[in-house]
């Protein structure tokens, strides 16, 4: 073997997976289909933004951290929010989370304890029935915009 | 002839695109979602950019995240 020469281990043609072949070097060289990654969400870029912007707006004049969850909750739906909530950390009693999962028809709206002192239960029962009545026609990021936008204006400006 | 044309021709050809143009949300657009129906997506968790949050108030970390009492509501559809 002459130095540098590149060398490969050698293959049994009959072990290759289809789509691959032994070149004339010995490398192999396969050929994979392609398969597109399927999306995590069924949201238009355009809807994402619009979520992101309400977000922003609504963390930014409160100063409450506002987030939303969009997943399975499970049996106990309130235990799992309050646990997510807590798993905030240092932010998590200004802290509020909007747990939504679409597969079990849930929603769910925990707020920190300091959050909890700006927003009273009965703005957060509006803000549900807001979100809930937007969610029975289909329509998730209106719905979550929505009451992203009653719980800013009822928990109001930072001073 | 020429009556068949102006008479059923361009009416169907106009029925045909204004067909076209509502089935196109459904042919281009992604599945979207419709109460009752599985939800097969991986967990998200979305949050404001951390950056436009104003800084802690005093007192914040007074609260123990494990310990704090918690408010909210829920609701089902």
């Amino acid at each position: 073997m002459a130095a540098g020469e590149v060398t490969f281990p050698k293959v049994d043609p009959s072990t290759l997976e289809p789509g691959a072949a032994i070149t004339l070097s010995g490398r192999v060289s396969a050929a994979k289909p392609y398969e597109p990654a399927e999306p995590d969400h069924p949201f238009t870029p355009a809807q994402l933004d619009r979520l992101d912007e309400a977000l922003t707006l609504a963390s930014r004049d409160t100063g409450l951290l506002f987030t939303i969850y969009l997943g399975k909750l499970g049996e106990d739906s309130r235990a799992e929010a309050e646990q997510l909530l807590r798993r905030l950390g240092k932010d998590a009693p200004r802290a509020v989370l909007i747990a939504v999962s679409p597969g079990e028809r849930v929603l769910e709206l925990v707020t920190g304890e300091v959050a909890s002192a700006r927003l009273p239960a009965r703005a957060c029962k509006l803000a549900v029935m807001n979100m809930v009545a937007s969610f029975k026609e289909g329509d998730l990021v209106g719905g979550l915009i929505n009451g992203l936008r009653m719980l800013d204006e009822q928990a109001g400006h930072i001073r | 002839m020429e009556t068949i044309l102006i008479f059923a021709a361009i009416p169907a050809a106009i029925c045909a695109v204004i067909g076209l143009l509502t089935m196109r949300s459904k042919l281009t657009g992604r599945k979207r979602y419709r109460p009752g129906q599985d939800w097969d997506f991986p967990p998200q968790w979305w949050s404001a950019h951390p950056g436009v949050l104003p800084p802690a108030p005093e007192g914040l970390d007074e609260f123990d995240p494990d310990r704090m009492t918690v408010g909210g509501a829920r609701g089902s559809w």
